[in-house]
């Protein structure tokens, strides 16, 4: 008898792409993420397959804190330009100068909580009514409790303690005005699920995961690269 | 030194690993055996046990 | 390493217990076994246990996500776990066990394959056993695996587990769920979880995880009855594909093939199916749970609501429903009351006809009396609704047979039924 299973990759890019699908379908401008990151890209390999022969029905934008590598932000620009991707950069040095924000200071100062200033700004210019992104539920303890569709208040904030409940896989987008929805089409991917996916359909990722040599400082036990954004003390 | 990155973030917050894994095939071994977690070298995470709560909470990603 | 990974298969499943069976044990102690806890996390809990001044790692900090449920103590909402072996990986939704939180049990067994269900061996089957027990069978879960926990407090007696089984045996009979097992274990110590241990050599069966290894799930899926809701509409207007209409969406019964005849709902027109298509290129056939596109040979309107099925069978169109409903909101459903309703790909509005019965998830009776219907009630309901649902029971298909109710003011879920 033929065998009528599907792999667990096959089942997991199975129901990414249909939440990807239903992201289509229950949004008038939704949006995706993109930070280059692996799990960033596997999402955007999942819309290209979600709607072909159609191009994605969707742009992409990369919340840029201008503190990323270069190589970064030449694979993102080449695999633009290859798939023929629509991206927006929403800049994070853009809200510095506007004074949304202000840049931290000190030893371990980093842009990365300012990009959420950034994030919302850009979903408010652009109308967009849902942001898919890379995030995982085996990344952190608090993405473990994740919805696939999760809602957004018109201040753009989560509310972990008051969800909505899903069920089965019908989602549930509806919102009000001002409101929107972030959509995680991998939650249910770990780390080595994006690996294997990666080499199953020889996925291009940025150099930076490859073994290379580099001038790197330590501190509070994490390897940190010199760069010109980063104080070595 | 002989580095990767397991995850990419900004640079002020991104920390690389160890690692002489040149392709993928050596990625996926490299991951099956480790034993810190992947977000386990991101410094924007051990600001305090909640971190990625509250970030999230306000909007984060 | 080999290319295993290609054949690895999926399964999900739930864990359910009282507050003190030891489930975060457990699951600590299948990921903590399996390999699947890092020391960063471990450090970390470690560090937080003792913090609180206690005596042993918890645990159940791996699980809790959220800082209320850390401060509490108490589990919230479902959490997602993974692990995998060289056989199978796994998704652990794990739902909290308080009677407050049937709609978290609720909502992890919607898509689970198995559920686990605690029972502590001083105690026995309690009220909670049978309410998780009457879950996961009205959620139509097809494989049931009791675990005797806490062996280790009994002495590791072979008779308090004999008579723990034969109980569980009568009560699980009156179940929709046929496959159910039993393991005597101790999270605890780790007998039978991953490891056989040898303090309960009298137990013949399978460990926990190689019963979640081997458990057999590829006959679950219903692959008789061909059903595809049209999900989206791919039309590329480009010069390459000018013409090009595809229908995506992911089938969620039976087996499609190229140059079969189907039929599209609601309209009632036929046609071939010209080729099925994914990015990887077109295939010969397609089956539950595949996302793909279909194309027909013949020019016909459909859209997203529709359904694409096989002549001479086909879901009934009804406009009047009658459902096992979960009620999942804190403010109570109104009788008479009108609500949006999802069904697959298709959005609606229904009115609560009818309230025939609640049913008290203790003992399975009917309550017909009391028919005001709050939070974590389970009930029979009819609904009207404002247009035809192509629909199949629940038990016959879990995907076309399943329903969720919106309260139109919020925007929240509020209900979850399941097509009788």
């Amino acid at each position: 008898m033929k065998n009528y299973n599907l792999s667990h990759l096959e089942e997991l890019e199975s129901e990414s792409i249909y939440v990807i699908r239903e992201v289509a379908a229950q949004f008038e401008r939704p949006v995706l993420l993109f930070s280059g990151g692996k799990d960033s890209i596997v999402c955007y390999h999942l819309a290209r397959k979600a709607f072909y022969p159609s191009s994605v029905p969707f742009p992409l934008m990369h919340v840029d804190t201008g503190h990323n590598f270069d190589e970064l932000y030449q694979f993102r620009d080449q695999l633009m330009k290859d798939t023929n991707g629509r991206l927006i950069i929403a800049s994070v040095q853009n809200s510095i100068d506007k004074g949304k924000v202000v840049e931290e200071k000190g030893i371990n100062a980093s842009r990365n909580k300012l990009q959420t200033t950034t994030l919302l700004d850009a979903i408010e210019e652009n109308k967009f009514d849902c942001a898919m992104g890379g995030a995982r539920r085996d990344e952190e303890k608090a993405r473990a409790k994740e919805r696939f569709f999760s809602h957004r208040d018109d201040f753009g904030q989560w509310d972990p303690k008051n969800q909505r409940p899903e069920l089965w896989n019908i989602f549930n987008g509806k919102k009000h005005f001002g409101e929107h929805f972030r959509v995680f089409p991998i939650s249910n991917w770990t780390e080595m699920d994006v690996w294997q996916y990666i080499k199953k359909e020889n996925i291009a990722i940025p150099t930076l995961y490859l073994s290379h040599n580099r001038d790197c400082f330590e501190r509070d036990g994490v390897i940190m690269a010199k760069t010109d954004f980063v104080q070595t003390k | 030194m002989q580095v990767r990155f397991r995850t990419i973030g900004d640079a002020t917050c991104t920390g690389a690993v160890l690692s002489s894994a040149k392709n993928i095939d050596e990625i996926i071994q490299e991951v099956s055996a480790t034993r810190i977690t992947e977000r386990g070298g991101r410094s924007d995470d051990k600001r305090s046990e909640a971190a990625m709560e509250d970030r999230k909470k306000e909007g984060y990603f | 390493m080999e290319d295993n990974y290609l054949t690895m298969d999926l399964l999900r499943f739930t864990t359910a217990g009282s507050v003190d069976d030891g489930k975060s044990t457990l699951i600590g102690r299948l990921l903590y076994d399996s390999k699947s806890i890092f020391e960063d996390q471990m450090e970390a809990i470690e560090k937080a246990s003792k913090q609180k001044g206690e005596e042993n790692v918890n645990l159940a900090l791996l699980t809790d996500g959220l800082r209320a449920e850390r401060e509490q103590g108490i589990t919230i909402d479902v959490a997602y776990r993974y692990f995998a072996t060289p056989k199978r990986k796994f998704i652990i939704a794990d739902t909290p066990g308080h009677i407050e939180y049937t709609r978290n049990m609720v909502t992890g067994a919607s898509t689970a394959n198995l559920a686990i269900i605690l029972v502590d061996a001083r105690n026995g089957i309690v009220e909670q056993t049978r309410r998780h027990s009457f879950i996961a069978s009205l959620l139509g879960i097809d494989h049931i695996v009791y675990c005797v926990n806490k062996m280790d407090l009994v002495n590791y007696s072979q008779q308090t587990f004999s008579s723990i089984k034969e109980e569980l045996k009568t009560f699980s009979s009156k179940l929709r769920t046929k496959d159910i097992s039993f393991i005597p274990i101790s999270a605890l110590k780790g007998d039978n979880v991953v490891n056989r241990g040898k303090n309960m050599e009298w137990y013949e069966g399978s460990t926990l995880l190689h019963t979640l290894e081997n458990i057999h799930i590829a006959s679950d899926r219903n692959l008789i009855d061909c059903r595809f809701p049209v999900q989206y509409v791919i039309r590329p207007q480009n010069d390459k594909f000018h013409d090009y209409r595809g229908y995506a969406g992911r089938i969620e019964g039976g087996v499609f093939k190229k140059g079969d005849q189907v039929m599209v709902l609601p309209s009632g027109f036929s046609s071939k199916i010209k080729s099925i298509d994914t990015f990887n290129g077109e295939i010969e056939e397609a089956y539950s749970p595949m996302s793909v596109a279909l194309t027909l040979e013949d020019d016909i309107d459909i859209s997203r609501g529709d359904m694409i099925v096989r002549k001479n069978n086909s879901p009934s169109p009804e406009q009047n429903i009658d459902v096992m409903l979960c009620w999942l909101s804190t403010t109570p459903l109104q009788p008479g009351g009108k609500y949006a309703i999802k069904h697959t790909s298709k959005d609606a509005r229904c009115m609560i006809k009818n309230i025939l019965y609640k049913v008290d998830i203790n003992t399975l009776h009917r309550i017909e009396e009391d028919k005001k219907i709050e939070a974590n009630d389970i009930a029979r309901v009819s609904l009207r609704i404002t247009q035809p649902l192509f629909i199949d029971s629940y038990s016959s298909n879990k995907a076309t047979g399943s329903i969720i109710i919106i309260d139109e003011a919020t925007n929240n879920t509020v209900g979850a039924g399941m097509i009788i």
